[in-house]
Formats: C-alpha cells, structure tokens, sequence
C-alpha cells in the first residue's frame, strides 16, 4: 500500500467529521435561509460539552450524547430568542446576529474553561491502531467515519421518509404555502435550527479526541464549513457530503505533498470550482 | 437618517478636519488616534459596500491585508518610493477585491456572503503558505515609514500623524464624492431593487465588482497606513477577525453615514483599549452590543445622533426614507 492511499483514506475519516460540521449548515440555509456565522462556535461548545461530561461521567457516550443535546438547546434558545425576530429583517440582520452569537459563544467557552487547549482522551476500548499494511490506522478514526456515515444515514431517512422531513422539505420550497396548510413554520423552523446547531455539537463532540479542544477551533471550523457547502453546493444533500470528503481528502494528500500549503489548497479547489461552476458541485440555489 | 450625500459639503469637510485634529486629545497619543482614522478608513469603505452597495463582505481583512503587506513589500525593497508605496497598497487591495467580487457578485443574495468569507481565508493562507516572502506567523517586520519630510520638524510620530490624517480626509473625500456621483445612485437603486436596476438597463454585477474594487481600494490604502504606523504588517492584519471588527464598526457607526463610520471606528477602539485591560473577555461584550445594535439599532450610531437630534426639534420620531 502506497503513502497517497493511505492519506486519501485518512482524509475520507477527516471528510466525515466536515461533512457532519457542514450539513448542518446547508440544512439550516436550506430552510431557513439563514447563513449560520455562529456554527463554528456551536461546534467549539459541543467539543467543550464532550469533554466535560464526558470526563464527569466517565462515559464517553454521555459526552458524545451531551454535546448534541446542549449545543441543540443553545440553538433552540438562540432562534427563539433572537434570530426569530429578524425574518422580517434584510439577510444581513441574520448573519450579524450569528456573529455576535458566535462572539458570545466563543468568550464564554474561554470564561468557564480558560484559554488553554485541552487535551481529550481517546474513549478506551477505541485506543489502539489498526495495521493496513505498513501504516498505523488508529481505531478511533474508523469508529469517528463509520458514526458519522450512521448519522449521514439516519439524517437522510429523517428528510427523505418521515412527516418531519416532508414539512422542511416543503418549507423549502414555500414556507409561505406551508403555513397556509396549517403547519406551525415557527416550529419546524425551530426544530431545524437546533438539529442543524446540535449536529455541529455532535462533530465537536467526535472531533475533540481527535485534535483536542481550544477555542481557537471554532473560528477553524465555521470556515471549513463554509468552503464544504460552498464547494459542494448549498441546498442539497450530496454537496456537503461530497464538498466534505473533497476537502478531506485534499488536505490529507497535500500534507504529503506540501505542508505549508495544505491549507491554501483546499482553498484554491473551492476556488477554481466557483470560476467554472458558479453554484458549486451540486448546488441548487 | 443622516446620509453624507444630503449633508452640506462646508459641514462633511469640517467634521473631518475636526475628527482629524480632535483624534490624538480625545485618544490621549497620535498611535491611538492613528488606529481610529485608519480604521476609519476602512470601516468608511465598508460603508459603500455594505451601506450603499448592499454587499455584505467578510473579506476586508483580506483588503486591509493586501494593503498592509502591499506597503511592507514596497518600502522593504524600495525605502526610496516612500509615500508613493500607498497608492500602490491601494491597488494591491483593489486587485484582491476584484478577485474576490468576481466570484461573489455572480450570486445572488446572501450565497455570495460566504464565498467572501471563503476567500477573503484564501488569502489569509497565502499569507501564511510563504514564510520566505510574507514572514508567515511572524508577519512583515522593520518596515520603514514613508519619508513626508516633516519629520524633524514635528518628530516622526507626528510627522506620521499628519500623513495618516492626511490620507484620512483624502479618502473620505473621495468616498463622498462616488457616493454622490450617479454610479452612487445606482448602487443605491440596485440595493434597492435588483431587478429593478437590471431592468432599467444596469449592469447588476459590473456596478458590484466595481464597488468591491472601490472599496478595496480604499481599506487597502488604511492597510498600508496601519503598516507604516505599527513599521509591521502583522498576521493577524489579513484575519477574518480584522474583517469582523470593520464590519463591526461600520454597522456599529451606522453603515450609511461616512462620520459614523469612524464613530464606530473609535467607540471600538476604545473598546479593545481599556475593556480589554479592566475584563480580558470584552469581546463578549463586542457581541452582545452587535446583537442589540442589528435588533435595535439597524443605523447606528449614526441613526440614533439623527433620532434624538429629530425628537429634541420636536419632528417625528421616526426615521424619514433617505
């Protein structure tokens, strides 16, 4: 097995976990059409949340289960509170709502856990590597793409076979024609916020053993979200799916090929994509 | 609502001379109040293009950056060019803006606003991706300031001051002026109704990418200005959070008023100078007062001087349509 296979697979793992930190967002532009700046802190707040409970519990399913939950509320919270009193508003009064959120979010993880990042431990029983050939795959990777493919799975099933799905879907479409068939919008609209927050939670939460937890991680991740839905296209399903892998694996290869510019790659690839397809791979909007 | 293009010329002149002179008492040192007019500068070209343009950028850190490290380049290879470095700068940043108009403005709404957001990053990591010319983490260092020969007579700090608050005027002037030529009122009407503009035979996207140059130009001349006043172009000048802060003071100042601009400019620096050392986490604060400025404040600073100023006259209380 050649070193390029093996980072194109480590990069499908990294992949994974920017595909659940962006459909998120894409759910939540979708329906919404609310461009969420406050996601990279909500994923900050889920790593936090996984470390805490986790490490009070003993129980790493707790934190995992307890970075959804707390991050989902805090959207639930932040759409009742303040972003519902802003549709009537111009978009940009919904995008600069998510950035103060976001401020707030980020200084207030810094208040309660200090500056410094954290290491996380890896869950036992997930510690140990998988050989593949010549290369050290680590357990927990595996485990971190193979819950996040579940969750992929699970989210599809949600949108495409149940009745919750079938509303988001027509708000979609209309929210206007939705409301007049006697659905409560305001609800699914809040519904939807706190999945699409409490899903970045979830990616903090499988993330932070990974690379650890620091505050610094929100600001990372709000901009890898946005570079995978705008890749991928925005309002459908198979853009962050395909935007995330993309990005994934990219990075991972050009961590072989060029150090430095791991980063700026992923980057030019979103940016040569918009020159020749300005809605992205599958965009819709 | 105040709006520079309905405010005498006599008066828009004065308050800028006064801003200019007033800054280093009010501020308390010429560093101070050169941080407040440059960001000033920028925040008043964030103005156009969120304020009249309707375009709202996450990339004028990237701007501001192309500027600052425009300038370093310059003055590091050449100390000879000195104040001809800055309209340099300022065309280094119009070309990032262009770069980046021309792949946001072929959106509509507000997808564009995270393709800003994503490249205005492209630049931040080509700053970063080459140590050797950008000194990547460490930033741009020993930049040599711009010769204005006013230096032994008024000491290189004032003498600095006075090229600084000459480039503010100069630039504020100039935003007024587009503000109130027809291609303003063209901005203004696409801002208004997009299709209506298109329909009445405008092109939509060549009056955008021109007002994201415009505006690039401009926070990319405060770039160069920051950089010859710190004698560094640091990292952390092409950052997202440099974006963040000027978009945050021209809608704190109030995104349609050019004074309120660099109201907001200065209620911000104030902020980071003495939050900062009384509660190291100010910037929660920062968040808070844009959440309540969006929810209720929607004009600023700038909006809420012209409210009071209409209810102390005993007019209505209500903001009249510019």
């Amino acid at each position: 097995m050649n070193i390029y296979l093996f980072q194109a697979l480590n990069g499908l793992g990294v992949g994974m976990v920017y595909f659940l930190l962006s459909v998120g967002l894409s759910i939540i532009f979708g329906l919404l059409g609310v461009v969420n700046f406050a996601h990279g802190a909500l994923f900050l707040v889920g790593a936090y949340a996984a470390m805490s409970v986790g490490g009070a519990t003993g129980s790493f399913v707790a934190g995992l289960l307890a970075s959804f939950v707390v991050v989902a509320l805090i959207g639930l919270l932040g759409e009742r509170l303040l972003l519902r009193h802003t549709y009537g508003m111009p978009h940009e009064a919904q995008i600069l709502i998510t950035v103060g959120l976001a401020f707030v979010l980020t200084e207030a993880v810094v208040l309660l856990f200090g500056p410094e990042p954290r290491q996380v431990p890896v869950p036992e029983g997930l510690a140990g590597v998988l050989m593949l050939g010549a290369y050290p795959v680590p357990i927990y990777r595996v485990f971190v793409a193979g819950v996040c493919a579940l969750i992929g799975a699970a989210l599809w099933l949600l949108f495409e076979r149940t009745l919750f799905g079938a509303r988001v879907r027509a708000g979609n479409e209309s929210a206007r024609m939705l409301s007049l068939l006697g659905i409560r919008v305001k609800r699914v609209y809040a519904l939807t916020f706190a999945l699409g927050a409490g899903l970045a939670g979830l990616a903090g939460g499988l993330a932070a053993p990974l690379r650890g937890a620091d505050p610094a991680m929100g600001a990372e991740a709000v901009v890898i979200a946005f570079v995978v839905v705008v890749l991928g296209g925005i309002g459908s399903f198979s853009g962050p799916l395909v935007g995330g892998l993309l990005i994934g694996i990219t990075q991972s290869m050009m961590s072989t090929l060029w150090p430095e510019g791991a980063r700026l790659a992923i980057f030019l690839l979103m940016a040569a994509t918009l020159l020749f397809l300005p809605k992205g791979l599958f965009g819709r909007v | 609502m105040s709006d520079p293009t309905s405010s005498s010329p006599t008066g828009f002149y004065l308050a800028v001379a006064c801003m200019a002179l007033a800054m280093p008492l009010l501020m308390g040192s010429a560093s101070s109040a050169a941080a407040v007019l440059v960001f000033g500068i920028a925040a008043a070209a964030c103005n156009l293009l969120l304020g009249y343009a309707g375009q709202l950028s996450f990339a004028q850190g990237a701007f501001f950056g192309a500027g600052s490290y425009g300038a370093g380049l310059l003055l590091k290879a050449w100390p000879g060019l000195g104040v001809a470095a800055l309209p340099l700068a300022a065309l280094a940043g119009a070309s990032v803006a262009a770069a980046v108009g021309l792949l946001s403005v072929r959106q509509r709404g507000i997808y564009g606003v995270m393709i800003t957001l994503a490249m205005g990053q492209l630049a931040f990591f080509a700053a970063l991706s080459f140590p050797q010319l950008t000194g990547g983490e460490n930033g741009l260092l020993d930049i040599p300031r711009p010769v204005t020969g006013l230096e032994g007579w008024l000491g290189p700090e004032v003498a600095h001051y006075v090229l600084v608050a000459l480039g503010f005027a100069g630039a504020l002037a100039l935003l007024r002026r587009v503000l109130r030529s027809s291609f303003g009122r063209i901005l203004d009407a696409i801002r208004e109704n997009e299709v209506r503009a298109a329909t009445a035979g405008y092109d939509v996207r060549r009056f955008k990418l021109l007002a994201f140059c415009l505006s690039g130009g401009v926070t990319g001349l405060a770039g160069a200005l920051y950089a010859t006043q710190l004698r560094s172009a640091p990292l952390s000048s092409i950052d997202l959070a440099t974006s963040e802060m000027i978009l945050i003071m021209s809608i704190l100042g109030g995104r349609r008023s050019l004074p309120g601009a660099v109201l907001g400019a200065m209620a911000m620096t104030l902020m980071a100078e003495h939050l900062s050392a009384w509660w190291p986490r100010w910037q929660m604060l920062v968040g808070m007062v844009l959440i309540g400025a969006v929810l209720f404040a929607p004009n600023g600073l700038a909006g809420l001087a012209a409210r009071w100023r209409r209810r102390l006259a005993g007019g209505p209380a209500r903001e009249a349509l510019p």
